[in-house]
């Protein structure tokens, strides 16, 4: 049982072989933040480490993937952990999915401070603070194997603090009555905290958001443990690029100028929120009027895209909008469905569609006959049910944008 | 509408033709070939619509009457007539319209146009009056409202093309993904399968790294191995190196060591002791030194004292001659002040004395000059200078006047001497009064002139009257008629009594009377004028003469005038002389005032200078006597006793400085002899100074001697001071020589020597030993130090011990050699490391595996939006194609439904269904199998089917909107076989029961017959290319129905043809009434009913014959009609019914026969003379065939 406070980082999913993705179109002047976000996360992970005197860094694995990343990732890990143990922290790395142990490169030999755990096999290490043993750590690395269970973890029979460090997908009612004080896990790329009293585990999501769907701060978490074995994690934010996904909303008598006008006050309000950082912002715009219409169809929303990108995405630090596009399907009138008209019959066929859950959608036929059996036969199936009820959305919107005569298909 | 009945006038062919009445349902009318059933068509065609361009063929009428003719309708508005004539003439407008209702009131278009429910003439022509041409033409309903009935299935509230939409997908889908052709989503998949490769090769990149970092590894061992190997051989060249170097040293520091060795050994030299004995002894010669010099000091110090003299008085008295000698500016200010005061008290006295003169008060003293007395002279000395000021302004007033009159004087004189004058108002009123006689004289001119031409004028009036004595001709007329007419009528009264007749009648007394007012009136009216004009002629010569007396006394007065004047030149010139005279004159008048008031200022000023002068002697009076009672002179100005006031308190002050210098110069006489006598009793005292000339000298000489001896007494003090000092020094000197001493003997018996040469020798031996020692110490330090870092001494020892120096050198070039091929080797290495350590950087700083990532991380994205989009567009599509499906099964339109049905039954069930697809405006029609079938590719008779059966239905949409017209229907049933032309009956039969007006018309008598077995009326048209008068009808009904028909003669009805005829010749508005009472409703009947069903041999028997009249009988349309004829169907006769192709069983033709389906329709086509195209039709479906968007349907 410690007597003393301790104070460690807990990060993972580095993934420094994937860049920042997830948009269409790559502008020129962020093509560099772009790919080197992850690496750009991942120094501030490590400085923060040295800032806040960490006793120690656990990585939880999926660091980066060695193909992917060349020897640059390696050689960027190594001189960080050599950063480190200039100050004499320790690193504690259980690999994940794309970063096993035995595919460490041997031209980037990892300095002392790094304790890798192996592949299969559960081992532990005692961490001392001079000559004390301060903490026990004990994980595995991936591929976990059959012999790795939650139930062989264990707590620390002479009461010492017990930390688990393990990635991949686990249930957390599985891991609480362990009796481990903290589970380092990784694999999740979104902070979360599966419980938390009076054990924790823990994913600290990944440092760096890498797609729109990634959207928030990204960083990791700062564990600080008092005498009491009391843990108090704390979020430290790394990214160096940001991802929003932004809803606006609009009543039906809305137009464009007021759509506009909200448009540029909410990127000035996400600037303000995040000084310094580049954002990419996704935006959605949700209304029930002729506007959706227009955005959908007509070029009103590549006008409102140019205008905010000139504006706000060529700046430095910049506000970049990833895309702009409006929310098809439950907004439609509900008096369409309900007239005599071939819109009418179109928006019926397409609710029963989606009433029909069991009801097969294939657009096999569709396909052109040399492509039906390639990559893009899962394609023409919408076997996911929220991806069919996606796609019947939105064609709902457009049909009923196209048979409401009003702009040609752009 | 209804057609009731209807009457042509002269329509083509047809020339007072009336069919009356007509059925409310169904009608056939039979006729051959020619007999003018398609003129009938036309004609109700140009009744309800006029005479179109197309039309106007059929005027003017061949068999003559006027154009055009009448319908009588039932409709909306009741009963009507519908007349519509043709004028013929191109200058007139074109046709014109006639529409009265029952109750006789004229309308027009727009009553028609309701009549007509406000169906076009395009629907009427091609839905309810249609021959076999528009049967064929459906397209021709293209644009208007029917094919809306038709094809309404693709428009709606949508108001787009789900066709256009569904195109519009097809596009949007092949732009993204089509196998054809270049799409979105196949060129990112070659994107994709591009970054992909490059992934791959990107991966080899840390393999590759790995491998030149093995590579370096293994290099920087070698690399290792040669550098050791290296030193070695280079520490190895160095020791023989240093070993050559130290050869010689080496050798001569072993030679040292032997003399070392051989030396004696000297006896025990303290440390330093020859430097110390040196010492004692320096420092005992350098004491003997000054021993010598400090006696010499001492005996220059006593002769110097020796020659120094002392005043001792002098010296005694010291104090007192500085005493004296600081009261030295004293004295000196005393002589110069003294001097000083007697100057300036000499100057004073000076002063003081002029002072005095120059204010006249001569050598006494000043009187007292108090303010009382001077305020008392201040007032006098005022007036005198007041009165002095008054009487210099005075005389310079006097002055000025004088000079100003004198002046003006002159002026007025030269300017009187120019003109010749001598007084200036003689000149003035000389000038005045001869300008006032030369106005005058011009006044007098003037109204001469003006009475001359009053004269004139009066004169041409006096003539003008007398000429109006006599009366001007118009008034002699008009006054002279108007008595002549007074006078006749007058005598036309009074003649009435002489004549038996009355020539006035009634108005004979007013008449008359009017005449005496005119004689009377013309009998004043001339006196009145003729005593108007003597009056006036008097009045004028009574002016003249008045004129003439003015005349005479103007120019006597005129000659008096002249008489008067200077006969200098005419009267204007003299005037304006004269005129400018006087105003040279006048412009002096002023200047000559101005010399009368400057006399007058002179004369005042000269007054106001004796009164000047009076007051200046007064007043001098009165400021002497002020001056002498002040005491002054009694010349004094008082200017003077101004200044006297003045200086007389400055002359006080300066007597009493003068007093004061005075005194003060006693003051500075006694101090100065006080001191004088002090300086003199010291100078005797001291025995300095008694030859001096003054106190100061004396005291100059005093101070000085004083001085001298001070000095004197200083440098004995100085030199005793010396003396002892010396004296000290000597002692010191003794003491100090004593202590060397015996520290040197101390030093000389340590070494054991008796007397200084001893220790001197001893001392040599030790120097000669040291030195020894010290060159040997200082190789060995150069040996180490040429050692050190390279070698040992061992080694070095070795070396120079076993080797010779040849050996050495051959054993240096040998390793020399080894040394360099291991450098070149390591150089080599070095070289390859680096290019190592480059390719290594590259690699490690190589991005391209992130970049390609990002790329392909982008093309992924983009894949999966295109098939995101791909589906929806696809999955829109289906939708949409399953809405087509069921439009085009659940929803085609009522219309078709009908047609439908209508066909079906024509067809005896083989066509089950026409429809139209929801992708374009076109009809397809199922068979019985369901099978669908273009129009094209039906036979010929089922086109003609299915486009009756689509014909009845849009009457039935149309009756249903509330559009019902009769159909005329002309030999449409000329191509269906016997069972469907009876189906086709039946259902004709059948909508004329259900309340239709059909007017069929057919060329085919078992047409006729077979309507005639249907209990149908049938009509038989009269063949009017015979001779006969008027065709005749036929009832084929043995049952007649009566038709309703308003009851002749009644208040409300019809107007007749005459009336009708005479509206339009009178243009009238419609109220025109019938006054013959109505209609005459039996001329209308002129069918009659068929009995004869021998319809092909003789039509007379088959007709009612009218009565014959000319106008029937044409003999040029005849020709025409037969030259037409002999064009279309050159072989077949006219009216030849047995001729008629039989129809063919056109259901059963296959699509691959349809060109004998063609020649079959061009027969049919060329059948009867009056369906020939006209030219203009003709080009206007060439224009439809050339347009691309009617050439379709054209053809």
């Amino acid at each position: 049982m410690p007597n003393r406070p301790l104070r460690f980082v807990h990060a993972s999913d580095l993934h420094l072989e994937q860049p920042a993705c997830g948009i269409c179109e790559i502008p020129d002047h962020l093509r560099e933040v772009l790919v080197e976000s992850p690496f750009w996360a991942a120094e501030r992970l490590f400085e923060t480490v040295l800032a806040e005197e960490a006793e120690l860094l656990i990585l939880s694995g999926d660091a980066l993937d060695l193909d992917k990343t060349g020897p640059y990732g390696p050689l960027f890990l190594v001189s960080q952990f050599e950063r480190l143990a200039e100050r004499g922290i320790d690193v504690y790395w259980a690999g994940g999915r794309i970063d096993p142990p035995a595919g460490w490169p041997s031209f980037a030999r990892l300095p002392s401070n790094v304790h890798v755990f192996p592949s299969g096999r559960l081992e532990q290490f005692l961490h001392q603070r001079d000559g004390t043993p301060m903490v026990r750590i004990l994980g595995a690395s991936r591929p976990l194997g059959h012999e790795v269970r939650a139930k062989d973890f264990s707590p620390d029979p002479g009461g010492l603090f017990s930390i688990a460090v393990i990635h991949g997908k686990v249930n957390p009612e599985a891991l609480r009555p362990r009796g481990i004080d903290y589970w380092a896990l990784g694999g999740n790329h979104a902070r979360s905290t599966p419980f938390s009293s009076p054990q924790t585990a823990h994913w600290p999501g990944s440092p760096q958001g890498r797609r729109p769907a990634e959207p928030g701060p990204h960083g990791c978490s700062l564990v600080q443990v008092d005498a009491e074995r009391h843990v108090r994690s704390t979020f430290i934010p790394c990214d160096v690029l940001r991802w929003h996904e932004e809803q606006v909303v609009l009543d039906e008598a809305a137009g464009p100028k007021d759509l506009e006008r909200r448009l540029h006050d909410r990127i000035k309000a996400l600037r303000e929120a995040a000084p310094g950082i580049d954002l990419m912002v996704s935006w959605t715009i949700v209304s029930s009027g002729r506007l959706a219409a227009r955005l959908r169809r007509g070029s009103l929303a590549a006008e409102l895209l140019h205008g905010l990108r000139s504006q706000y995405g060529m700046t430095q630090p910049a506000a970049w909008s990833v895309s702009l596009s409006a929310e098809a399907g439950p907004m439609l009138p509900a008096q369409w469905y309900e007239q005599d008209t071939i819109r009418g019959d179109f928006l019926r066929e397409v609710r029963r569609l989606q009433l029909s859950a069991e009801e097969p959608i294939r657009l096999e036929a569709d396909l052109p006959e040399p492509l039906r059996t390639g990559p893009l036969a899962r394609a023409a199936v919408l076997d996911d049910a929220a991806d069919r009820q996606r796609v019947l959305r939105e064609a709902a919107a457009l049909g009923a944008d196209l048979l409401s005569g009003e702009e040609p298909l752009s | 509408m209804k057609i009731n009945a209807l009457e042509v006038d002269g329509f083509g062919v047809w020339t007072e033709l009336k069919l009356d009445p007509l059925s409310e349902g169904l009608t056939v009318f039979y006729g051959p070939n020619e007999a003018g059933k398609t003129t009938l068509l036309q004609f109700i065609r140009s009744v309800l619509y006029g005479f179109s361009p197309e039309r106007r063929r059929y005027l003017p009428p061949v068999h003559g009457g006027q154009p055009g003719g009448s319908l009588w309708v039932t409709g909306q508005a009741g009963e009507c007539v519908i007349t519509r004539h043709d004028s013929l003439d191109p200058g007139q407008p074109g046709d014109e319209l006639l529409l009265f209702t029952a109750d006789g009131a004229r309308h027009g278009e727009p009553l028609l146009k309701t009549l007509l429910c406000s169906i076009d003439e395009a629907i009427f022509n091609n839905v309810f009056a249609v021959g076999l041409r528009e049967l064929q033409e459906l397209a021709v309903l293209k644009d208007t409202e029917a094919a809306a009935l038709l094809y309404n299935l693709t428009v709606g509230l949508d108001s787009v093309s789900l066709v256009e939409v569904t195109r519009e997908l097809a596009g949007s889908r092949n732009r993204l993904l089509d196998a054809g052709g270049p799409c979105q989503v196949v060129e990112l998949l070659a994107q994709r399968e591009r970054i992909l490769g490059e992934i791959t090769e990107s991966e080899a990149l840390s393999r590759h790294y790995a491998a030149l970092a093995e590579e370096r590894g293994h290099l920087e061992r070698e690399i290792a191995r040669l550098e050791d190997e290296k030193q070695q051989l280079g520490r190895e060249v160095r020791v023989l190196d240093v070993a050559a170097s130290l050869r010689e040293r080496w050798q001569k520091r072993k030679a040292l060591d032997q003399q070392w060795a051989a030396l004696e050994p000297a006896e025990k030299m303290p440390e330093g002791a020859v430097e110390r004995f040196d010492a004692f002894t320096g420092a005992l010669n350098k004491r003997h030194r000054r021993l010598v010099e400090i006696k010499r000091q001492w005996d220059e110090l006593r002769t110097e004292a020796a020659g120094l003299k002392i005043n001792h008085a002098l010296v005694k008295n010291a104090p007192r001659v500085e005493a004296l000698q600081e009261q030295e500016h004293w004295l000196a200010a005393l002589e110069a002040q003294s001097l000083e005061l007697q100057t300036e008290i000499g100057e004073a006295q000076t002063g003081l004395k002029e002072e005095q003169s120059r204010l006249g008060l001569g050598e006494g003293a000043c009187p007292p000059l108090s303010p009382q007395s001077l305020a008392a002279m201040r007032r006098p000395a005022r007036a005198m200078r007041r009165c002095r000021q008054k009487l210099e302004e005075a005389r310079a007033q006097v002055q000025q006047a004088e000079e100003t009159a004198q002046a003006l004087g002159e002026k007025i004189q030269s300017a009187l001497a120019a003109r010749g004058h001598k007084e200036l108002g003689e000149a003035t009123d000389r000038a005045g009064g001869l300008v006032a006689q030369l106005r005058r004289r011009e006044q007098l001119d003037e109204r001469l002139q003006q009475m001359h031409r009053r004269h004139v004028e009066l004169e041409q009036q006096t003539q003008e009257l007398m000429d109006r004595e006599m009366l001007p001709v118009a008034i002699i007329l008009g006054v002279g008629g108007m008595f002549v007419v007074g006078v006749i009528l007058v005598l036309l009264k009074l003649a009435e009594f002489i004549l038996p007749t009355s020539l006035l009648g009634d108005l004979g007394w007013p008449l008359a009377l009017a005449g005496l007012v005119f004689t009377a009136a013309a009998v004043v009216i001339k006196f009145l004028l003729e005593h108007s004009n003597a009056r006036k002629l008097e009045a004028t010569q009574r002016q003249i003469r008045i004129l003439h007396q003015q005349i005479r006394e103007t120019r006597e007065e005129r000659d008096q005038l002249d008489r008067q004047l200077p006969a200098s030149g005419p009267a204007p010139a003299q005037l304006q002389a004269a005129q400018r005279e006087l105003a040279g004159l006048e412009e002096l008048v002023p200047l000559d005032a101005q010399r009368q008031s400057a006399r007058q200022e002179a004369e005042a000023a000269a007054a106001r200078v004796q009164q000047a002068e009076a007051d200046l002697a007064a007043a001098t009076r009165r400021w002497k006597e002020a001056v002498a009672a002040a005491g002054l002179p009694v010349g004094v100005s008082p200017k003077q006793v101004r200044e006297l006031a003045v200086r007389c308190h400055h002359l006080g002050r300066s007597s009493e400085r003068l007093q004061h210098r005075r005194q003060e110069l006693r003051e500075r006489s006694e101090e100065l002899q006080t001191l004088t006598g002090r300086i003199g009793q010291l100078a005797k005292e001291v025995g300095v100074g008694l030859e001096a000339r003054s106190p100061m000298d004396q005291l100059h000489a005093m101070a000085e001697e004083l001085g001298r001896q001070k000095v004197q007494l200083q440098r004995r003090g100085e030199l005793a001071k010396r003396a002892r000092h010396l004296r000290r020094k000597h002692g010191r000197l003794a003491v100090s020589i004593a202590r060397i001493k015996h520290r040197r003997r101390i030093l000389m018996d340590e070494v054991g020597a008796a007397d200084g040469r001893e220790f001197r020798r001893r001392a040599t031996t030790f120097q000669q030993a040291q030195a020894l020692r010290q060159e040997r110490e200082l190789l060995h330090r150069e040996i180490e130090s040429a050692i050190a870092g390279q070698a040992t001494e061992a080694e070095v020892r070795k070396l120079l011990e076993e080797e010779t120096a040849a050996g050495m050198e051959a054993r240096r070039g040998q390793v020399q050699s080894r040394l360099a091929a291991c450098e070149a080797q390591l150089r080599l290495r070095l070289e390859k490391r680096g290019q190592l350590a480059e390719q290594l950087r590259l690699l490690a700083e190589n991005r391209t595996p992130a970049v390609k990532q990002l790329e392909l991380a982008t093309v992924h994205k983009r894949l999966r939006e295109a098939l995101h989009q791909w589906q929806v567009l696809g999955v829109t599509a289906q939708v949409l194609e399953t809405v087509r499906k069921g439009y085009e099964e659940n929803r085609q339109p009522e219309c078709l439904q009908e047609a439908s049905a209508y066909l079906s039954r024509m067809t005896e069930g083989r066509y089950q269904r026409v429809w139209t697809p929801l992708s374009d405006d076109v009809l397809l029609v199922d068979d019985a199998a369901g099978k669908p079938l273009p129009v094209e590719l039906l036979s010929y008779g089922v086109r003609e089917q299915l486009f009756l059966s689509l014909r009845l239905a849009l009457a039935g949409s149309y009756a249903r909107r509330g559009a019902q017209l009769p159909m005329i229907l002309d030999d449409v049933l000329v191509n269906f076989d016997a069972k469907r032309v009876r189906a086709a009956a039946g259902v004709l039969c059948e909508l004329a029961a259900t309340g239709y007006q059909l007017l069929v018309f057919t060329c085919h008598e078992h047409i006729a017959r077979l309507f005639e077995e249907m209990d149908v009326e049938v009509k038989e048209l009269p063949d009017h290319a015979e001779s006969r008068p008027v065709a005749a009808l036929r009832r084929a009904d043995r049952k007649p129905r009566k038709r309703k028909v308003p009851a002749a003669g009644g208040t409300v009805g019809l107007p007749n043809r005459a009336a009708v005829t005479a509206g339009r010749a009178s243009g009238a508005d419609g109220s025109a009434t019938d006054r013959n009472g109505g209609s005459s409703r039996t001329d209308r009947k002129v069918g009659s009913s068929r009995t004869d069903k021998n319809v092909g041999s003789s039509r007379t028997d088959k007709n009612v014959c009218p009565p014959v009249t000319d106008r029937n009988v044409c003999p040029p349309y005849a020709v025409v009609a037969a030259a037409e004829h002999a064009e279309t169907e050159p072989a077949a006769p006219s009216g030849e019914v047995a001729r008629e192709p039989p129809a063919p069983p056109l259901e059963e033709l296959a699509p691959w026969e349809e060109d004998k389906s063609e020649v079959a329709e061009s027969e049919f086509a060329d059948e009867d003379g009056d369906e020939e195209e006209p030219a203009e039709e003709r080009d206007f479906e060439e224009r439809l065939t050339e347009d691309g968007s009617g050439g379709a349907e054209a053809a």
